[in-house]
């Protein structure tokens, strides 16, 4: 028999759904609050998700309950269930997501936070599981936002799906959250962002641990295309790992097609014992239609090479995700992939799940 | 069975086509950093069964019950990595040339650990 594997991995976040950029709104800010997309949603996002579901609904926070003007609040439960392929076919259950967010803004000013549970510490404190991800201030003043405080620095494509390549072993991972200052300026016609951060020693709860500056550059191209131009450099005293990269966005009108592409480089520079230097590569495209009746289908393709100076490490993954906004809080999805490395002869795994998102 | 039986008989022989150095800092910086030190598992901050991988020091404390060979001779990190049942890592197969990696650089008594 084998055993039902439950994972206390909480809080696998997603970000936003890009797949709507440029085939509904030129930038992320067409739906959302924060300047690089994500997280709660502006008045248009609601509208968006009202529009996009299968059932009617007020996609308002709880249904529309009153609050005043300014502030907003969301929240997100996730979770998901299913079978993965690696050894054996084996039977996965975890969370994934359990937050609250409120933005109070007045004057250009915006205080932002997102609160909520996270993974346990093996024989740590209860209280551990309690966290904020996020939580900064915010100034804006037509296309410019200043950032200051705890947040994820804007880079690449910023894809919903966390597992995506360029997501999983890129320069924006999960919980690639630290403490720093951001300068956005965000146009219908370009935006460009720049960050300059120090990894969160307070609670050491990131994927981040070096010091840095990330930036990232988009520019469309006509209504229905844009470029992206991405590097990252972070530090620490064992490690330094520079990135770079470019994007590319297409949405193919007359097929209602949205194509999402990135291409990426790291080099790694290990400052310890001989100092290994390593070369890595990784892309990922994403092609996704809406098909009506609330449902989008995504089709991804990544490649990952580990290390140049090895042949057998090339790791590829075919992606096929199918969503159903049910209604404008309630989404199901399944997602699936199949991986190879070295095209198969080094190791293969996949996995099959079914998620459920609730956006309060 | 048979995948952890082959890799053992493999031994030391890296791929031809594995030209890494069979090091400490390729092992962490390669595998157990990006594989083993994601944040919901073996991170500093989730501390999974007490393991952490996702820094080099934090990687040297973990592994110190993980290189010594049980009475079969079998490695504690080979074992969680190629056993049929939960395997690990739990999200991703690891390369076959990984695996030969880890096996001979414990063979070789951790070099840089």
């Amino acid at each position: 028999m084998k055993a039902f594997v439950v994972l206390l991995l909480a809080c696998r976040i997603a970000h936003a759904y890009p797949q709507y950029q440029l085939a509904r709104d030129a930038t992320c800010t067409g739906c959302h609050l924060a300047p690089d997309g994500g997280g709660l949603l502006n008045e248009n996002g609601l509208v968006v998700a009202e529009s996009t579901a299968w059932k009617d609904g007020d996609g308002s926070f709880m249904f529309g309950m009153r609050k005043p003007a300014w502030l907003s609040l969301g929240g997100d439960l996730r979770g998901a269930t299913g079978a993965a392929f690696i050894g054996e076919v084996e039977p996965v259950a975890f969370p994934m997501q359990a937050e609250v967010a409120a933005n109070a803004s007045s004057h250009g000013f915006t205080l932002h936070a997102v609160g909520g549970l996270r993974s346990p510490q093996d024989q740590g404190s209860p209280l551990h599981v309690l966290w904020s991800r996020e939580h900064y201030v915010m100034w804006q003043s037509g296309s410019v936002y200043l950032r200051a405080g705890r947040f994820e620095p804007t880079y690449g494509l910023r894809l919903a799906e966390h597992v995506d390549y360029t997501q999983r072993y890129g320069g924006r991972p999960l919980f690639g959250e630290v403490y720093g200052v951001a300068a956005s300026y965000v146009a219908p016609s370009f935006e460009i962002h720049a960050t300059g951060y120090v990894h969160d020693s307070l609670t050491g709860a990131s994927v981040e641990h070096g010091d840095g500056a990330a930036a990232y550059g988009e520019v469309r191209v006509g209504d229905h295309a844009a470029i992206g131009v991405e590097g990252k450099i972070s530090t620490t005293s064992e490690i330094t790992k520079s990135y770079g990269g470019i994007t590319a966005k297409l949405y193919l009108q007359r097929v209602d097609v949205m194509l999402q592409g990135e291409i990426e480089v790291i080099r790694d520079h290990v400052h310890l014992d001989a100092g290994d230097r390593v070369t890595q590569f990784i892309g990922y495209v994403l092609a996704s239609k809406e098909l009506g009746a609330g449902l989008l289908l995504d089709v991804g393709a990544g490649h990952f090479t580990e290390d140049t100076r090895a042949m057998g490490l090339d790791r590829d993954c075919l992606d096929a995700n199918l969503h159903w906004f049910v209604t404008p809080h309630l989404e199901g999805s399944v997602t699936t992939r199949l991986e190879l490395i070295d095209r198969g002869s080094g190791g293969r795994g996949g996995y099959a799940l079914l998620q459920a998102h609730y956006r309060l | 069975m048979e995948r952890f039986a082959g890799l053992l008989a493999l031994g030391a022989c890296i791929s031809p086509t594995d030209e890494r150095p069979i090091t400490f800092d390729v092992i962490q910086l390669e595998i157990l950093a990006p594989s083993c030190g994601v944040v919901q598992c073996h991170s500093s901050t989730t501390r999974f069964q007490g393991y952490v991988f996702d820094s080099f020091d934090e990687s040297r404390r973990s592994l110190r019950n993980l290189i010594v060979p049980d009475s079969n001779g079998v490695f504690g990190l080979v074992q969680v990595m190629t056993r049929s049942s939960t395997r690990m890592p739990i999200d991703a197969p690891l390369p076959h040339d990984d695996l030969v990696l880890i096996e001979s650089w414990l063979e070789m008594d951790t070099p840089g650990l």
